[in-house]
């Protein structure tokens, strides 16, 4: 099943040219492919400043990862969107050297798009419910896997669910149902969403099922300076969520918080005039994180532990959310000129810095990318970990990464 | 002081018999009625965009927008890596959909999202009296042809430039060109229009090339072609939400 599906998914890559040949001499109405073709390599530092994490000697793992979007005309059909990874792992096979070839295949979004007269829509698939107005991320999303900041290729991974959306000019409304493999299982939610109030956006979200709490989410983003020119960019927003019980398992040794639970985020984000610099704030703290002390104590039982891989999978599930607080700043320049300088022109800079307050340990990205070719981009981004020995990030990721990904657009 | 006082007096009672009387009738109306010859208000129509820098690169970029009176939304179809940025304009908020994902964020309506001499008013604002108060200033020749010139004063400097002096060919009712200046009188860029293809009495296709007047040599060339008055267009194209679901617009082109 899983060889067919990544026959099919390959397939429809290498047919892509001569679809979109095809696409320009046929009328507009035919059948049409978008998206984008991502191929990246990766390199690591072998472990963690001070972490329990063993790295293997991966040898250039890379990674294929493709968006297609399907539609007839301008009407949309579906999205299929996989990664393709491949890994050589130098293992020590009784007492040999010996290369491991690690494949993996894993459909992020899938889904198919209905249209009924342009009023009501439904998807179908695994697809990413959209959830909270937080820019990197979002705390109080409780059916989407967690985006990882620390990994370099952000898959945007969804779930299976059937979503069906009502949109007016005045409000919105979605219900959507996530399936598992157990019906007991399914989950149920909604989201009331407006942009009625001028200058303002707000969406009131709420998800049930049996197997977990409920959450109740809030978010709510404004322009306050939307009036002035200059500083219309200016743009603030506001992700919380309640749930009925903590979401995330217990880290033993540390005791896992019992009762309400909540998150909260605040971010901003501005462009700056003529040079056109994006810089973008935020600042989320969640009730379930640890303290700087339980952290502490974290940490030193991943690194007493023979085997940590339990609680590094339990530590998996939460992604730069096991603190109680932390910032996330981020500057971005998507051209270094916008004078049709031939070189400078193609050339955009990012720079991020996410600092866990908590225990102050920081995981910073800064990434170049330029276009040689119309239609791709080249992209290095390299990232480094630092903090004392009871820092999330000094411990759970890499100390220093680099990863070079070409991307074609179609 | 009494002669000054007469004298002002006299100035000002004098004033109307200087200002020119438009030959056509009331002059908001007569706007009115030449933005809906380049455009009706329910419409959908295809672009085509070619910026030149001063370095002498050029940057290509093809799209289509749709119009519901003063809601308008902006999508680009090319190239691919610009795929999907949309630019939406309902009434007097400006949202922006970034290429290649799904990401809704609200804009500025003098920046240039897609770059270029173009802003976000220029690819969205179809409307001239709903933006700024006008007033006729005489006529004048300009590229050849006999113009009705007119004043135009933002109403409401967020969404508008401080001011702009348009002139419309007098015969056909069409636009022949555009000035920009800022609120100290600069002027920032204009436009002309360089091509008009007319079909059943109104305009199917129609060329303008913008030119930044502090540096002539960086120009954006605009081809607005296929208009089409559409019967009904649903409001809902013209929400965050919908641009935020990422479908496309169901439109043949």
């Amino acid at each position: 099943m899983k060889q067919a599906a990544i026959a099919l998914a390959l397939l429809a890559c290498f047919l892509l040219p001569a679809s979109t040949q095809e696409q320009a001499s046929s009328p507009a109405t035919g059948f049409r492919l978008a998206g984008d073709l991502t191929a990246t390599l990766e390199a690591s530092a072998r472990e963690a400043l001070y972490g329990p994490i063993e790295f293997g000697q991966v040898t250039a793992p890379s990674a294929l990862h493709a968006v297609l979007s399907f539609a007839r005309g301008y009407r949309a059909l579906g999205l299929l969107d996989f990664t393709f990874a491949d890994s050589n792992l130098l293992a020590d096979v009784g007492g040999v050297p010996s290369l491991l070839e690690i494949l993996s295949f894993d459909v992020n979004q899938f889904y198919a798009d209905l249209n009924f007269g342009d009023l009501l829509y439904l998807r179908a698939g695994k697809q990413r419910l959209k959830w909270g107005a937080g820019w990197v991320f979002n705390p109080s999303d409780p059916v989407n896997p967690p985006k990882d900041p620390t990994e370099a290729l952000q898959t945007n991974e969804g779930v299976p669910a059937l979503k069906a959306e009502l949109i007016t000019s005045v409000l919105s409304l979605a219900l959507f149902s996530i399936f598992y493999e157990r019906p007991e299982d399914f989950g149920f939610g909604g989201k009331i969403s407006s942009s009625a109030l001028e200058g303002s956006d707000f969406s009131l979200s709420a998800y049930w099922s049996p197997a977990e709490s409920w959450t109740a989410a809030l978010n709510l983003s404004i322009a306050p300076l939307y009036f002035l020119p200059g500083w219309d960019t200016i743009q603030l927003w506001l992700e919380g969520g309640l749930y009925g019980e903590p979401r995330y398992p217990a880290l033993p040794p540390v005791a896992a918080p019992t009762g309400l639970q909540y998150s909260l985020l605040a971010g901003v984000s501005a462009t700056l005039p003529v040079v056109r610099t994006a810089l973008l704030a935020e600042y989320y703290h969640l009730s379930e994180g640890l303290s700087a002390g339980e952290e502490s104590t974290l940490f030193a039982e991943l690194r007493s532990t023979t085997d940590p891989t339990a609680l590094l999978a339990v530590l998996a599930q939460r992604p730069a959310r096991v603190g109680r607080d932390y910032a996330f700043l981020s500057v971005t320049q998507s051209s270094i000129t916008d004078n049709g300088h031939p070189v400078f022109d193609h050339i955009g800079l990012s720079s991020s810095l996410l600092l866990n307050l908590t225990d102050l340990s920081l995981f910073v990205r800064h990434g170049i990318s330029t276009t040689f070719v119309e239609d791709s981009a080249l992209e290095l981004s390299v990232t480094w970990a630092a903090g004392g020995q009871d820092g999330e990030f000094a411990n759970l990721a890499p100390a220093l990464s680099a990863e070079l990904g070409l991307k074609i657009y179609y | 002081m009494k002669v000054i006082l007469l004298l002002a007096l006299a100035s000002a009672l004098c004033l109307p018999a200087f200002a020119q009387s438009f030959p056509e009738g009331e002059v908001e109306a007569y706007i009115q009625a030449a933005d809906q010859l380049v455009l009706p208000l329910n419409c959908k129509a295809r672009m085509a965009m070619t910026d030149t820098f001063g370095s002498g690169q050029e940057k290509s970029s093809e799209g289509f927008f749709i119009r519901k009176d003063n809601k308008v939304v902006f999508v680009n179809t090319a190239p691919a890596s610009q795929k999907n940025f949309a630019l939406l304009r309902n009434e007097d908020l400006f949202y922006q959909r970034f290429a290649n994902t799904n990401k809704v964020v609200k804009t500025s309506a003098t920046a240039s999202s897609r770059g270029g001499e173009t802003s976000n008013l220029d690819l969205t604002r179809f409307n001239t009296t709903l933006d700024y108060t006008v007033a006729y200033l005489g006529r004048e020749s300009v590229e050849g042809k006999d113009c009705y010139k007119f004043e135009l004063k933002a109403k409401n400097r967020k969404l508008a430039y401080g001011l702009v002096h348009a002139w419309i060919e007098s015969g056909t009712k069409l636009p022949v060109k555009r000035s920009y200046y800022a609120v100290a009188g600069k002027e920032l860029k204009y436009y002309l229009v360089r091509s008009v293809t007319l079909k059943g009495g109104r305009v199917a296709a129609m060329e303008f090339l913008y030119v930044d007047a502090l540096k002539p040599d960086e120009s954006s060339q605009v081809r607005m072609f296929d208009v089409t008055p559409l019967k009904n267009v649903p409001e809902q194209f013209f929400t965050k939400e919908y641009l935020e679901s990422g479908r496309l617009f169901p439109y043949d082109f």
